[in-house]
């Protein structure tokens, strides 16, 4: 939940700059909140994953201004998604920062289907808007998988330190 | 069976038991879990899409409660980072034009004094032109470098340059007499002034004409001696030099009478106050000597 604050916040401010400083394909191009999704169901389960999902596709909807519930759908499907696909298939570490783009895509696809399906008549977003958002996706995702690698190994580390010391004395 | 072996059991039962709860929700109960989550997600976005008067579903209302703290916050912080920025930004414009505006305040002060000193320097001259108009006489300049306030013989020292200047020559200023040339050294001259205890002026009451001698008493004092208890000299009638000593010019103004009062059997005892105040002179002007013709004793003079 505190991932899923920070990644609001942050994602509100990403939205800030990008009005502030009229750069549209900023703000459309970073959803760090599907990261924060994409990452707690490969980490937690599918279960996890769909309810971080709801909760930040409502918050996206929220942010968003467009039809309520649309982000909240997609994100649900996709946390769901990857965490199913994560149990059901070995992948290496470096091969997950894949999942952070398929997923970024697969929000993309939902979320323009449901708009056609229950919106209808809305213009698609264009092809540099989407490349960037799946780029930019897969990029903060493997950094993030970095950082959490980084930081598991090092815990590890002074977990193991700790446990020699303690047998010494 | 040992107490050990039943809480392996047990403990074994547990973890097992833990494991298949949670296999089971990750395996069905999550499928039945995403059912339920798009049926109530499918259901508020239908609720949206039906509902025509724009009354948001308390979903969405707390969505917006959620995310729109997060917008303030967000935008107080940045408005506290732009205003300091804005603020710091205002402070080093300020430092700059403050000296900016030191340096032009320091140069335009320098320039006052300048214009000042011209200023002085355009009205002296021009006093002396008007001097010069008025006494049509051709005048030598000099600059004052020196007075003595100090001693009973009181004297200044100008600087006339190379024009030269010649002992006897008279000193005037716009204001009046200042006294005679005594000594004279390269381009300087050394004039004794007409408030000197040892100077004598060959004076007269303008108003009757009467003559007699001025002499300096001391700092900016004169008095005229030599003139009839019986002659009519009254306080304010001016002084001027009467030409008959053989260095002053006839006219050239002295000073006026301050005071009369009874001096010896014969003569008046009358207090001058000089016209030229001797403290503010800077330039002063030499009179070109006029040789009086040499007559021998005992020789009448011939007219023309």
């Amino acid at each position: 939940m505190l991932g899923l604050f920070l990644a609001a916040l942050l994602q509100v401010v990403v939205q800030r700059i990008g009005s502030v400083f009229d750069v549209e394909v900023m703000a459309g191009s970073i959803d760090l909140l599907l990261v924060i999704v994409v990452w707690i169901a490969l980490s937690s389960g599918s279960v996890g994953g769909q309810v971080v999902g709801m909760l930040a596709g409502f918050l996206s909807d929220g942010l968003m201004g467009g039809t309520f519930g649309l982000y909240a759908i997609a994100d649900t499907l996709v946390g769901y998604l990857a965490a199913v696909l994560r149990q059901r298939v070995v992948l290496q570490r470096s091969v997950l920062v894949l999942m952070f783009a398929a997923a970024a895509a697969a929000q993309v696809l939902i979320v323009m289907s449901l708009n056609f399906l229950f919106v209808g008549g809305s213009e698609p977003p264009s092809w540099i808007a989407v490349g960037s958002r799946i780029v930019t996706t897969a990029a903060l995702g493997g950094a993030l998988l970095a950082i959490e690698g980084r930081t598991r190994s090092e815990w590890g580390l002074w977990q193991r330190r700790r446990r020699s010391r303690l047998r010494l004395k | 069976m040992p107490a050990s072996a039943k809480a392996y059991s047990g403990g074994a039962v547990a973890r097992w038991t833990r494991v298949g709860i949670r296999q089971v929700i990750n395996d069905r109960g999550s499928r039945w879990l995403l059912v339920i989550l798009l049926i109530f997600e499918f259901g508020v976005l239908s609720r949206q899409l039906s509902v025509d008067d724009g009354t948001p579903s308390r979903v969405e209302q707390g969505a917006l409660g959620a995310m729109a703290p997060l917008a303030h916050l967000v935008v107080a912080v940045q408005d506290g980072v732009s205003g300091f920025v804005a603020r710091r930004r205002r402070e080093v414009w300020l430092r700059q034009e403050n000296r900016r505006l030191e340096e032009s305040v320091s140069r335009l002060e320098r320039e006052l004094l300048r214009r000042q000193s011209v200023e002085l320097d355009f009205q002296r001259l021009a006093e002396a032109l008007r001097y010069s108009r008025e006494s049509s006489q051709d005048l030598q300049v000099g600059d004052v470098v020196f007075i003595d306030h100090s001693s009973a013989r009181r004297s200044l020292v100008l600087f006339v340059g190379g024009d030269g200047a010649s002992v006897g020559q008279a000193v005037v200023d716009p204001r009046g007499l200042v006294g005679r040339v005594v000594v004279i050294r390269g381009g300087y001259a050394k004039v004794q002034l007409v408030s000197d205890t040892a100077s004598a002026v060959g004076a007269m009451i303008e108003r009757t004409r009467r003559q007699g001698v001025v002499r300096g008493t001391g700092p900016n004092a004169l008095s005229m001696n030599y003139v009839p208890r019986g002659a009519d000299v009254r306080v304010g009638d001016r002084i001027v030099s009467a030409g008959i000593d053989g260095i002053y010019p006839r006219g050239l103004m002295l000073g006026f009478v301050e005071s009369v009062g009874e001096g010896t059997d014969l003569f008046h005892r009358i207090d001058v106050r000089p016209a030229v105040d001797f403290g503010l002179l800077d330039g002063a002007y030499l009179l070109p000597r006029v040789e009086l013709p040499s007559v021998e004793l005992g020789e009448t003079p011939v007219s023309p």
